[in-house]
């Protein structure tokens, strides 16, 4: 009794049939009608086998329906010595699961090698169209945070010695113009005993105590908000935050949750990149030199940083791995000669020195 | 026509009253099932997780070749390529949205209302793709399963569907989930009424009153052993180690505190207690609910019908709860490589409890060209509710 079955991909019966190879051509025949279907075993193709029965399911590649399902027989063994893409069906089909496996790979290193240069260097360029008036509506969310959870220290000489340093050091476009609608930078001492200095997205900048604690000259001060100018003159804040967004939308994916609101957060613990902190070095000692402030301040106190944190000169995380380039490299290549005025008189430089120590 | 060689043997020694009764047969060997998902798993790690796709479509292939009905086998046509694109899809338009709500939660003030309705609405937009996915992975699975060389199909919008499961989901809440049997048949309803073998269209009408009773109990019964659990818990971890968890919880300073040496131990029994009293529950939803599975499963036998077949199911709570609780054990004990052991279980357990009744006979069903998704399951894979 014939238990090859033929489905004509028409209607659902099940046609018990033979077949008999001829030439190029199988003919499917039922007992009622010897023609039943002609198959070109060239336009044929192996579906699966069946281990338990030893049924091969065939179909065809010019319809995608159609099923022929042939047992062990005399025919089905001419057929596949006839036809060896049907009788190396399973090594074909590996090959091509291998080739196809092997392109996804690539295609998949592409786009995430792209991925990452877009997104580096996509980030900065993207920075410039984004409007001022964006980047101000994010830096008062996070300026407001910051206000509510930190001691300012305000007293009037204090604030106007570094206000005026401010104003000597910032190009035309980070000046308060009332004409321009420019509001300028506001820049604020925290009462925070590491010494630290942060350029906030809408043109904050934030230095700690501890660092004009740290700094033994005025000039020193200059340096670090000259570069801090620097990140502000460069976009970075707005150039960081593109990325961070995108960061924060990576990490939701892999993490599976959703991640709303984390933004102010991330933005709050906002690190530049290397290159963004080389570049405010460059940019902020051409700001010092455009001022005409004495320029050396700037690789002194990276000097004293060192000093004081970096005793184990050669740490163990290699210096390229690092977010901030070394502080012995900084020291280095923002070297500067002595020349230009001081930043501050004694008179001011004082009053910068006592900012948090009135109450 | 030609009838088919191989007659049903449940079908012999009935009386000709009795309408013919054939099951779904699988064949499918554990070794074999073994061997695809070693290979699967070793594929997966190596490709980071990419390969899952095409793993599950060889998986799925072995499965549908092993089963037959009639003697004629099922034959699964979907590819890796085809899941693998609709997860890229889902996952692009959820990036998107996600830079979107994070843009507006950085440029919105922190309390302002637009906000809150977009962070209130995302929990419903969630909820109405879990629904949304379960219809269009239907769809795409009886178009990718063939037989006789007919494929399935299915007609009907997947997103209106999700809105009406989305408001019967938030209907049975408001009703304290006694509303749920009753939604929840709406919709099995929905989703059959909507499908088709060839130009066979499935068609029920199901009632849910023979759901209520083993519902309420179930629900009722899963939640008062669910309450003695959390309370026998709570009461075992504060005799034995109260004052050392009462401190460790405390905002006790550090130099008055005198547990400090015992917390890992007590935090390690805690733990352990807390995953005890969670494999527990879900034993014990299990249980509860197995009446009403049962119950569920042969109202739908009962009333569904494809042609001028009709179908009928000999399931127990016994075996629902044998093929769940089994499952359960052997993927928790084996740490997950039992899968295929499972798999397999869930297969014949299947076909055991499948029959159709009829003369299987399909020279009147044709060939029907309904809309075919060109991707699969993307939002199945981002939403199911059994993967989050």
């Amino acid at each position: 009794m014939p238990k090859d079955r033929y489905y004509d991909g028409l209607t659902a019966t099940a046609h018990r049939v033979t077949v008999t190879p001829l030439g190029g051509t199988l003919i499917i025949a039922t007992d009622e009608n010897p023609q039943l279907a002609h198959w070109q075993t060239a336009d044929m193709r192996v579906i699966d086998d069946n281990k338990v029965t030893g049924a091969i399911n065939f179909g065809r590649v010019s319809d995608p329906a159609p099923r022929l399902v042939l047992h062990d027989s005399p025919a089905r063994t001419t057929l596949l010595a006839n036809t060896p893409h049907l009788k190396e069906w399973k090594s074909r089909a590996a090959k091509r699961g291998w080739s196809v496996g092997l392109a996804w790979t690539l295609a998949g290193l592409v786009i995430a090698t792209g991925f990452y240069f877009a997104w580096r260097d996509g980030s900065a360029y993207l920075a410039r169209f984004v409007p001022k008036t964006w980047e101000q509506k994010l830096g008062a969310h996070i300026y407001a945070a910051l206000n509510k959870n930190l001691t300012i220290c305000r007293t009037p000489a204090g604030n106007t010695a570094l206000r005026k340093l401010v104003d000597r050091l910032a190009p035309p476009e980070l000046q308060r113009d009332a004409t321009k609608q420019q509001d300028g930078i506001t820049v604020d001492v925290v009462d925070i005993k590491l010494p630290n200095a942060f350029a906030l997205p809408g043109d904050h900048i934030m230095v700690t105590s501890g660092l004009i604690d740290l700094a033994t000259s005025p000039d020193m001060v200059s340096g670090v908000v000259a570069h801090e100018i620097g990140h502000l003159d460069l976009r970075h804040p707005t150039q960081s935050a593109i990325s961070n967004l995108g960061i924060s939308a990576t990490v939701s994916i892999i993490l599976g949750g959703s991640s709303v609101g984390d933004i102010a957060t991330l933005l709050t613990v906002m690190s530049y990149s290397r290159k963004m902190e080389h570049e405010a070095d460059i940019r902020g000692l051409e700001l010092l030199k455009a001022a005409g402030l004495r320029a050396d301040g700037m690789a002194e106190f990276f000097k004293v940083m060192k000093d004081k944190f970096d005793k184990d000169a050669d740490s163990i995380i290699p210096d390229w791995l690092q977010s901030h380039p070394g502080l012995k490299d900084r020291a280095d290549y923002t070297k500067a000669e002595a020349t230009g005025t001081t930043a501050m008189t004694d008179a001011e430089w004082q009053s910068l020195k006592d900012v948090c120590k009135v109450k | 026509m030609d009838q088919i060689d191989t007659p049903q043997p449940a079908g012999f020694g009935r009386r000709p009253a009795e309408p013919l009764r054939s099951h779904f047969e699988y064949d499918g060997r554990l070794g074999e099932l073994y061997w695809i998902f070693i290979k699967n798993v070793l594929l997966s790690f190596i490709t980071l997780g990419i390969f899952r796709f095409w793993g599950k479509t060889r998986i799925r292939r072995y499965l549908w070749s092993h089963t037959s009905l009639a003697g004629d086998r099922f034959e699964y046509t979907g590819t890796g390529g085809e899941l693998f694109v609709g997860f890229i899809i889902v996952m692009i338009a959820y990036v998107v949205g996600s830079i979107g709500i994070n843009i507006l939660a950085v440029f919105l003030e922190p309390g302002s209302p637009l906000l809150f309705i977009v962070q209130a609405s995302l929990g419903f937009v969630i909820l109405y793709l879990t629904f949304v996915a379960q219809y269009a992975a239907q769809r795409y699975r009886l178009t990718r399963t063939l037989w006789r060389g007919i494929s399935g199909g299915m007609t009907g919008s997947a997103w209106k569907w999700g809105f009406k499961g989305m408001w019967f989901a938030i209907l049975s809440l408001i009703s304290l989930t006694l509303a749920w049997p009753w939604a929840q048949m709406r919709l099995i309803d929905d989703r059959l009424n909507n499908s088709y073998f060839g130009d066979a269209k499935a068609s029920i009408s199901s009632s849910s009153k023979p759901l209520y009773l083993s519902y309420i109990i179930g629900n009722f019964g899963s939640l008062i052993l669910t309450g003695l659990i959390a309370y026998g818990v709570y009461q075992f971890m504060m005799t034995n180690y109260g004052p050392v968890l009462e401190e460790l919880f405390s905002q006790t300073p550090a130099e008055d505190r005198q547990y400090g040496a015992e917390y890992g131990r007590v935090f390690a029994i805690l733990y352990g207690t807390v995953v005890a009293a969670y494999l527990a529950i879900i034993v014990i939803s299990i249980l509860s609910f197995a009446a009403f599975y049962t119950a569920m499963a042969r109202e739908i036998a009962s009333k569904l019908s494809l042609g001028t077949l009709r179908f009928a199911t000999p399931i127990t709570p016994g075996a629902i709860i044998g093929r769940y609780l089994g499952n359960l054990l052997i993927i928790v004990l084996t740490l997950g490589l039992g899968f295929p052991i499972a798999v397999h279980r869930t297969m014949r357990f299947l076909v055991r409890n499948t029959e159709v009744l009829g003369e299987i006979d399909g020279s009147e069903i044709t060939r029907a060209e309904l809309p075919r998704p060109k991707f699969g399951e993307g939002l199945l894979e981002a939403f199911d509710p059994g993967i989050m």
